[in-house]
């Protein structure tokens, strides 16, 4: 799993994955991601598109992170997940938690409004 | 693990069975074993997905759960026309996983927990889901739509 975190304008904070988000994933990149998204006040958006899989595991992470967002008054939005990536977080109910955008923009909107 | 057939061989066998140690490294190694399968048997990608995610909520669960069982795991899958069957097995005391009430949908994500998820997901793309008590082990068998 890898992760790339960059700056954009607008104090968000916009993180890459790219690979499988399962346990090994989730666990390789866990301790990064929440020193990235979790501990900052910022809004953070997630560029899904190289995710690959994600299963329970995965989204413990993402839900967590989301929480701590929240809590600091801020928002982690997902954005662009690959079909089958979107299809469980359906099942879940997790895209009624965490908001997803399809893309970029429409992800900085999410944040916007 | 135990030796599979060539990936490819129209005579290769539709199933496979192991025995894995009850650690994370397990994980990986069984999906492998498992992809390999199904690949040799032109599973779809959509169905291998559900396949991987009931793999890995399976087996995380006896991992992280089944503190007293005192053998490895024992995994089965096997490639049927219209599906494929996993089954993942322990011989610790008997518990029935699924008699665990699923988790509502969250309402809010300061409501969510944050675990909790992977039964209610293994539920939705498993066309069926049953436990057993055989021989002494706990065995959950998985039924996947390979359409």
């Amino acid at each position: 799993m890898d992760m790339e975190v960059t700056a954009l304008d607008g104090d968000v904070t916009h993180v890459r994955l790219v690979g499988r988000l399962d346990v090994a994933g989730a666990e390789q990149i866990g301790v990064r991601f929440t020193a990235a998204v979790a501990s900052q006040a910022r809004s953070a958006l997630v560029d899904m598109a190289g995710v690959e899989f994600v299963a329970s595991m995965g989204l413990r992470l993402l839900i967590s992170s989301a929480k701590s967002l929240q809590s600091r008054g801020a928002t982690l939005v997902l954005y662009a997940p690959q079909p089958l990536v979107q299809e469980v977080l359906e099942h879940s109910a997790v895209d009624q938690i965490i908001p997803v955008a399809a893309d970029q923009a429409a992800a900085l909107e999410r944040l916007a409004g | 693990m135990t030796a599979l057939p060539p990936p490819g061989d129209p005579a290769a066998a539709p199933a496979l069975s192991l025995t894995l140690p009850r650690t994370i490294g397990s994980l990986e190694a069984a999906r492998q074993a498992v992809v390999q399968l199904l690949a040799a048997h032109g599973v779809g990608a959509r169905a291998v997905y559900s396949i991987e995610l009931v793999l890995e909520e399976l087996l995380m669960n006896q991992i992280m759960h089944a503190e007293d069982a005192r053998a490895d795991i024992g995994l089965r899958a096997a490639v049927k026309a219209d599906s494929v069957v996993l089954s993942v097995e322990d011989d610790g005391a008997p518990f029935d996983p699924l008699q665990r009430p699923a988790a509502p949908a969250p309402a809010s994500l300061t409501a969510a927990d944050i675990g909790g998820l992977g039964l209610g997901l293994v539920r939705k793309v498993s066309q069926q889901l049953d436990y057993q008590r055989r021989d002494g082990r706990n065995v959950l068998t998985a039924t996947i739509a390979r359409a």
